[in-house]
């Protein structure tokens, strides 16, 4: 599970281990959805990090977030606008996949948020 | 190009409307810039004649597009923050937009046209500032005006241009290719001619005119590669479009010329994003 900074936590995400304070007692036990008062509880107590699920908001899984045939749906219309790319041209290839994720990002509304 | 093409082109172009009373700005910032005693102070009252343009302006030194961390309350601060020959090129691209604002075509939404323009001119000032030079607002007024020739072309060629619509269907060739075919010009050229009789500088006119043949524009093919990249990413990022539906040949030369690699790509892509909406309520809010 990924572990994020306090600050980056954010209402909605769901806790993937046991949260404790500095003295080992619990705060929130795994499985706890979110809330904005617990982002405030967290900061309180110095919580620097912690385990979460897997969210839309983790963009080091984002190939995971969208199904197979909308990534294959967006490959398709910027094959469509691009034309063949040859394989040596490196430029283009690399403007294609940047054009690519930047569409996945944006339908997902994270596009910006990564960057 | 023939030369007789040429003369036929200036023909057409002097059939259109005179740009004059939309020009009054630019034309006078123009003559201004060329004498050595004007003030900053003649400046400041060339464009407070027009409040409506004065305001656009300040609404765009506050935007995205500058990005300034304060706030510029007034035209004589924007003209020296910008600079004065820096704002007399937003000058030229608003006066553009506001002369072309009635042209209607069934073949291309005027929105998705001028959104295209506007996300090319975007991107070339972008990537006129990785390479530093020193006035990138017309590095912009190039991208936004690259097409223009296509909107002469909808007025004055509506028959050729219906063909070349039609030829175009369930092809990769690019427009440009077949508009040469079946009028013996193409939309840059056309577009070059306009603004030279317009008497905007030639850097800025070879910038259309050659945007898609850049290497072709002499001293002034670095600006003419700012455009054909521009060009390139607004299609990539499917910013609106000018007709064209797919994303034009990149010149290998152009990359190597101007010194942008693909690691300018990305960041570049999230600046364009960045101030897209900003830009295109500026320019278009009025008009469109």
């Amino acid at each position: 599970m990924p572990k994020i900074d306090v600050v980056d936590v954010k209402e909605g995400m769901v806790i993937a281990a046991d949260v404790f304070n500095l003295n080992g007692q619990l705060l929130m036990p795994k499985g706890i959805t979110i809330a904005e008062k617990h982002v405030w509880l967290l900061k309180s107590w110095g919580v620097q990090q912690l385990e979460v699920e897997k969210t839309g908001q983790d963009d080091a899984n984002v190939s995971t977030q969208i199904t197979e045939e909308e990534a294959k749906l967006f490959e398709g219309q910027l094959r469509e606008i691009f034309g063949e790319i040859k394989e040596d041209e490196l430029w283009a290839k690399h403007l294609f996949d940047l054009c690519l994720e930047r569409k996945v990002l944006k339908a997902k509304g994270m596009y910006g948020a990564a960057s | 190009m023939a030369p007789h093409h040429n003369n036929s082109l200036v023909h057409l172009v002097a059939e259109l409307p005179d740009l004059g009373a939309c020009a009054f700005v630019y034309n006078e910032l123009t003559r201004s810039l060329n004498d050595p005693s004007a003030s900053m102070e003649s400046f400041g009252k060339i464009i407070e004649k027009d409040p409506g343009l004065m305001a656009k302006l300040l609404r765009l030194a506050n935007s995205a597009f500058f990005g300034y961390p304060s706030s510029i309350k007034t035209l004589d601060e924007a003209l020296i923050i910008i600079g004065i020959q820096q704002v007399r090129d937003l000058v030229a691209s608003t006066t553009v937009v506001e002369y072309f604002k009635d042209v209607a075509s069934e073949w291309v939404n005027m929105r998705s046209f001028w959104e295209h323009s506007l996300a090319c001119g975007i991107a070339a000032r972008i990537l006129a500032g990785y390479r530093r030079n020193w006035n990138p607002e017309q590095s912009f007024a190039a991208g936004l005006m690259h097409d223009l020739g296509r909107l002469i072309l909808f007025m004055k060629k509506p028959t050729e241009i219906a063909e070349v619509f039609q030829m175009s269907k369930g092809r990769y060739e690019p427009m440009y290719l077949i508009e040469r075919q079946v009028l013996g010009y193409d939309h840059a050229e056309l577009g070059g001619v306009l603004l030279e009789c317009w008497n905007f500088p030639s850097s800025l006119v070879n910038a259309v005119r050659h945007h898609h043949d850049p290497m072709k524009a002499g001293q002034d093919s670095a600006d003419a590669g700012l455009v054909h990249l521009g060009d390139i990413l607004a299609h990539a990022m499917e910013f609106g479009s000018s007709g064209e539906k797919h994303v034009p040949p990149c010149e290998s030369q152009v990359r190597s010329k101007l010194g942008l690699g693909t690691e300018v790509l990305r960041s570049s892509m999230v600046e364009i994003d960045r101030q897209f909406d900003d830009v295109v309520e500026m320019f278009l809010h009025d008009n469109l």
